[in-house]
């Protein structure tokens, strides 16, 4: 009976002790898991202005009636938009010809940020022109008519600046 | 069998006794270094996450400084001295970037600002458990201490 209470009095202190330095420690923590988050994040994004800067590039340097598409497997919208389980992009993405910049804006609000942080990757053309998807240029096809290089896709998710 | 129960019952009392005497002592000691310890390990982060973020390109307001191997080299905290009821602190931050950025002041000021900024954001959210609603802070206070920062910037 005197060892269990023993045992008792032992057990509150050390679990007292471990409370103290858990709660000490927690915000630090989430910080980390935060920052681990945001930076990889802010990595896919950019890898999606890539992906796309890549693709024009490539439409415009193979001549008139080349064409690719990014399939959903490759370019998911909901996915990158979702802020929660994805990379909390913010759409339109913007493809600035003037600049030759294809700028992806990211939601940054996970570590406290208002706004938008943009992060652009350039490319080559400045002659993109955006169109709304068809049955026979499915979102989001690439493809070089000759005079302009065309990227299918709704506004709300691709905006063209001249 | 009882007896040699009860002894080990004593000691072991004093020892937590003397331990819990030792502990009240050292308390205000452990806390104020723990709170030293939590804001250099939240600056460093910060500063950190600040270099990540730009290095991969992301711009801060209009300035687009291209991405680059931008490292945090050191976080060294020096003290300033008493300022109100506080200790003041400074986090000097001492940043890596490419040689490519010296030809350019505002992309140099930039990443400075940023990596400045976000290591004073992080401590302020280990201290407060949420970011300040300012995008913009200098200055971070907490029981104890007052925290600002500066960088310096190495090229290579």
């Amino acid at each position: 009976m005197d060892s269990r209470a023993q045992v008792s009095i032992e057990v509150a202190l050390v679990a007292g002790i471990a409370i103290l330095v858990a709660v000490s420690l927690v915000n630090i923590n989430f910080e980390r898991l935060n920052l681990a988050r945001e930076l990889g994040e802010g990595g896919e994004a950019k890898m999606v202005a890539t992906l796309i800067a890549t693709s024009i590039n490539t439409v415009h340097a193979n001549g008139a009636g080349f064409e690719l598409t990014l399939s959903e497997s490759k370019l998911n919208f909901t996915e990158l938009t979702d802020v929660d389980q994805g990379t909390g992009i913010i759409l339109p993405i913007i493809i600035d010809n003037t600049r030759r910049k294809v700028i992806v804006g990211r939601n940054m609000s996970r570590t406290g940020h208002k706004g938008q942080w943009n992060v652009s990757v350039s490319m080559v053309p400045n002659n993109v022109v955006r169109q709304d998807p068809t049955a026979r240029y499915p979102e989001v096809t690439i493809r070089n008519n000759g005079t302009n290089v065309i990227v299918y896709a709704d506004s709300s998710k691709v905006r063209v600046v001249p | 069998m009882s007896s040699n129960r009860a002894q080990v019952s004593i000691e072991f009392i004093i020892l937590v006794g003397a331990l819990l005497v030792m502990v009240i002592a050292v308390f205000p000691y452990i806390l104020k270094t723990n709170e030293l310890n939590k804001a250099l390990s939240a600056a460093r982060d910060g500063a950190t996450f600040g270099a990540g973020i730009r290095g991969v390109g992301y711009q801060s307001g209009s300035v687009e400084a291209p991405p680059g191997r931008i490292k945090i080299k050191s976080v060294i905290l020096e003290r300033l001295g008493r300022c109100g009821n506080l200790e003041c602190y400074r986090f000097r931050i001492v940043i890596m970037m490419p040689s490519y950025y010296s030809s350019n002041s505002s992309y140099v000021n930039s990443i400075r600002s940023t990596i400045r900024n976000q290591a004073l954001r992080f401590v302020y959210y280990a201290f407060n458990g949420e970011y300040p609603a300012s995008s913009v802070i200098y200055r971070v206070n907490t029981n104890y201490y007052s925290f600002n920062a500066t960088t310096d910037v190495e090229y290579y």
